[in-house]
């Protein structure tokens, strides 16, 4: 899981990314300061709730931003090139090739109107292969991920899939192309309990099978833990905390890490209280001039209101954004260290 | 609980959706096919008892919640309430009892209507079913907005100054306006964030204390379900397959289904992964049910009585009921 | 990446553009006399065709009829034919299309079938058959107008009741026990209106403009009434040596169209942001 941080190791690097919105004639701060990178063959999370930038975040890699987006400062490096500075055609070479996208929702994300081969040959658009080289790489995507009688579906419609065979179709589709990184932006959110369980599993699979990167987008801490090598928890556009998984689960070191474990209903705590974090989250168009998270900190002093915290390494490859982030240290996080339950 | 009073009896409760038919099979004379969303169920509701219904899209969850406050009328079965059966009553001896029961929605987005001010739509409730006087009822509004967690100006604001967390407490109020007895909740925080969620969770169970509330909780998240119910019945294409206390549930799980869905939970531990999910492939589909056992062609114990008989709902153990071939 | 900076607007702009010209037009309608001497059915055989000047603004017709005069007094008829013909296939449609979508079976299934047959009947012969019967006049102009006019309101809100009525809030009104007339009033009537305000504005136009084209057919407003339409249509065969005729009565009919247009754009956009 640790791979060693060597450079040529690191497929995804994003330094100092900020994306602004304007509308109605104001600036919301979607993205702020954003610093990562995604070593080969390694899953990275994004977790967060709604409105705290993590789809601004993943979609700005590939450059799918609105209109009205901005990105003021940051750089996307992929394999050594800069994204945000690529021209149109080789950003087309990217996209879709190098890294591709799943997200929440297949009806809407994949073409009613066509059949999924077709869908699917528009993945090797630009490669040279040969009808039957193209026959059989669709159904072979079509196996990986568990649909039977592959070379009937290939010609229904994404209508004629139910729930998660759909999901699995997008997965295929956008696998076609062999992209090195997948983004995955909440592929299970919109999903029964036993269907998300069989898309985790099979993500899971197909990633070491192909050797592919994966970056997650969700606000599901049980999804976070079983698909993720490291984490993110973003907060009004801000990264607040970075770790692998382990680590933030059971030795949380910032507030609002700590505030979403003690708010989240599980069966496997023992303690029987739900303590929810008090307020909601800021207006992307008016933050505070200090920590946004600090009129909700329980922790919060009077520095927390003047002065944004920056990234410190709180221990080795482990990040907090917090003034305080001593004060917990020895919380009780979601799970214990020393394997088995709290 | 042994002695606890009943305040709903729910006797073999049936719903079906019947399925248009086209012309062509009118006239090839093929049978009429149906939903069969509520499948015959029979269950007993306590009072001041919080019951939740889990299971998976398709069950039939959300039509037996709507078919018990009767937004759906039921094809057959008895639904008694205070000594009365609802399903024999017309709609005019049904208008004063409905306030006994009330039910909260799953999506703040289209749970309110967007033309209406909180304090109006608090208003008509109010004299609609003389709660109070005119005079009376400014005071009212303040009360139960208070009661929810909203600050006083919400009473003159629309629906969609609030966030998703507020309009869900504004949707309670809307319930508990009227001082139910009964509130079926369909799903109230699936669409809320994790922090919200918890909010709205404790307000829940802090408001079925103040008002002695009894609350059929349907959800098919597992983890929200531990949290807030007492007892839980697991729901599989239109039947209940097991039914106990929450500890009875989660600590013994008697039916193979009940096993999946709580094996299909993330586990929260990373170090803890399995390469194989709990169970493979859909649902059935609830048009063309086969016979026997609802769960049979997909069950990893299933013997080969399963597929031709439907198991009975057996006490297995005190509290603890179950439909299953493998305690006969 | 490009970026567009909206100012935030605090009126809509179609909107106002088109209060004002529609203000302009309804006062026109109110006031003709204060803009004009003449009368417009007085005839005047010393000039007829002339030219506009400064005597005649729009120029004169073949009787010497001051066409501005006409023109500006057609105002007040062709806007009450525009909102007239409207406003009884508003409120009838939306009312058929409320009851056929909120209550559907039966009462639906007639209901539509009764708009197919309807649907049938191309506008124009509808509306000569009409007149033929119930001789050429405004009167039969509104007639048939109102008897077109309801389909499309009754499909409109038909639609917009179909979506609205399965909206958990109309189910929770339900649950509260509100009877049919109340849930219909409070709950989907005020969701589903806007759609067919928007198409009122537009409809207007359509009406007025009907109106004139039957009028110019000579089955509606009759001589020597003025009214857009017929006017134009009367300056038809001296459209060579007298084109005055045609030409302002038209800018006065396309620029009245204009402004009920605008206003509806305009409340199709206030009215499409406060949906959620």
């Amino acid at each position: 899981m640790e791979n060693e941080e060597n450079k040529n190791e690191k497929l995804l690097d994003v330094k100092d990314l900020s994306v602004r919105f304007y509308s109605n004639g104001r600036e919301m701060k979607a993205v702020n300061d954003v610093s990562f990178h995604i070593n080969k063959g390694e899953t990275f999370g994004f977790v967060g709730e709604s409105g705290c930038g993590k789809s601004t975040t993943s979609r700005a890699i590939i450059r799918l931003l609105a209109d009205n987006a901005v990105v003021p400062e940051g750089e996307i490096l992929y394999n050594g090139k800069d994204i945000l500075k690529m021209s149109q055609a080789e950003l087309r070479k990217v996209r879709g090739r190098e890294i591709g996208m799943i997200f929440q929702e297949p009806m809407t994300a994949l073409n009613p109107v066509i059949t999924i081969k077709k869908q699917m040959y528009e993945q090797f658009i630009g490669t040279n292969m040969a009808k039957e080289e193209k026959e059989k790489k669709a159904v072979e995507m079509l196996s990986l991920v568990g649909i039977p009688n592959p070379d009937k579906r290939l010609n229904e419609y994404i209508h004629q899939f139910s729930g998660g065979m759909r999901q699995r179709a997008m997965i295929a589709i956008t696998l076609a192309a062999n992209p090195k990184l997948l983004i995955a932006d909440e592929p299970t959110t919109a999903l029964d309990v036993t269907i998300q369980d069989q898309i985790i599993k099979l993500i899971n699979k197909i990633k070491g099978q192909l050797g592919m990167s994966v970056l997650l987008i969700t606000h599901d801490l049980g999804v976070v833990s079983q698909m993720c090598d490291r984490v993110a928890v973003m907060y009004a556009g801000y990264f607040v905390e970075t770790a692998d998984t382990l680590t933030l689960f059971s030795k949380p070191r910032h507030p609002y890490t700590k505030g979403l474990i003690d708010a989240l209903p599980s069966t496997e705590k023992k303690d029987s209280t739900l303590k929810p974090i008090q307020g909601t989250t800021p207006s992307l168009a008016e933050l505070p001039p200090g920590c946004p998270f600090a009129p909700r900190c329980p922790y919060c002093e009077a520095i927390c209101n003047e002065k944004m915290p920056v990234m410190k390494e709180v221990e080795p490859r482990h990040f907090s954004r917090c003034h305080f982030s001593e004060k917990l240290i020895g919380a009780t996080g979601l799970i214990s260290a020393e394997g088995g339950d709290k | 609980m042994s002695e606890a009073k009943k305040l709903v009896e729910i006797k073999h409760l049936k719903k079906n959706f019947p399925i248009p038919r086209k012309i062509t099979d009118v006239l090839t004379h093929k049978p009429a096919k149906s939903v069969k969303a509520v499948d015959d169920i029979s269950i007993d509701i306590y009072e001041d008892e919080i019951l939740a219904l889990v299971g998976e899209s398709g069950c039939g969850k959300s039509s037996f919640a709507r078919t018990i406050i009767r937004l759906y009328d039921p094809d057959s079965g008895e639904i008694i309430m205070n000594g009365k059966d609802i399903t024999k009553l017309s709609r005019s001896e049904l208008r004063p009892l409905k306030k006994d029961s009330q039910m909260v929605f799953q999506d703040p987005y289209s749970s309110l209507n967007p033309r209406m001010t909180v304090g109006d739509m608090l208003k008509e409730e109010f004299l609609y079913h003389h709660i109070c006087s005119k005079e009376e009822v400014n005071g009212k509004i303040a009360d139960i907005l208070e009661k929810v967690g909203l600050s006083q100006d919400a009473a003159d604001r629309f629906p969609s100054e609030f966030s998703g967390g507020q309009r869900q407490r504004i949707g309670i109020a809307r319930a508990l306006a009227v001082n139910p007895k009964f509130l079926v909740t369909d799903e109230p925080v699936s669409a809320l964030d994790i922090s919200i969620q918890a909010q709205i969770l404790n307000l829940l169970k802090e408001l079925q204390k103040e008002y002695s509330l009894t609350i059929l909780f349907i959800s098919h998240n597992l983890n929200v379900v531990y949290y807030i119910a007492d007892r839980v019945a697991v729901m599989y294409l239109g039947k209940i397959m097991e039914l106990g206390s929450t500890r009875d549930i989660y600590g013994n799980p008697l039916h193979p289904y009940t096993n999946i869905l709580i094996k299909s939970s993330p586990n929260l531990d990373p170090r803890k992964r399995d390469e194989a999910p709990a169970i493979q492939g859909n649902p059935p589909s609830p048009i063309d049910v086969p016979p026997g056992c609802r769960f049979a062609s997909r069950c990893p114990k299933a013997k080969d009585i399963c597929f031709k008989e439907m198991p009975e709902l057996k006490e297995i153990q005190p509290g603890h009921i179950c439909a299953c071939h493998l305690y006969d | 990446m490009s970026v567009k900076i909206k100012k935030k607007s605090s009126i809509n702009p179609s909107l106002l553009l088109g209060l004002i010209i529609t203000s302009v037009f309804v006062f026109i309608a109110l006031f003709p006399s204060l803009l004009t001497q003449y009368d417009p059915i007085a005839m005047d055989s010393k000039s007829m065709l002339a030219a506009p000047s400064a005597l005649h603004y729009f120029g004169t017709d073949n009787y010497g009829r001051d066409i501005f005069a006409r023109t500006v007094y057609s105002t007040r008829l062709d806007l009450l034919i525009g909102v007239g013909a409207m406003i009884v296939p508003f409120f009838v449609g939306t009312t058929f299309g409320i009851i056929a979508g909120y209550y559907g079976g039966k009462i639906d299934a007639i209901m539509m079938r009764i708009l197919d047959i309807f649907m049938a009947f191309p506008y124009m012969v509808l509306a000569i058959a009409i007149v033929a019967i119930a001789n050429a006049g405004v009167n039969a102009l509104f007639i048939s107008m109102w008897l077109v006019g309801w389909k499309e309101y009754t499909r409109l809100v038909r639609s917009e009741v179909l979506v609205v009525k399965n909206a958990e809030y109309v189910e929770a009104a339900k649950v509260l026990g509100y009877s049919d007339f109340r849930i219909i009033t409070r709950s989907i009537l005020p969701n589903v209106l806007s759609s067919a305000i928007v198409y009122g504005a537009s409809d207007i136009v359509m009406c007025m403009m009907s109106g004139a084209a039957m009028s110019y057919l000579g089955l509606g407003v009759q001589p020597p009434t003025p009214e857009w339409g017929a006017i134009i249509s009367g300056g038809k065969a001296f459209l060579g040596v007298a084109w005055w005729i045609m030409l302002f009565p038209g800018i006065f009919l396309v620029l009245s169209g204009l402004g009920f247009s605008l206003i509806g754009d305009g409340l199709s956009d206030i009215l499409r942001q406060k949906g959620r």
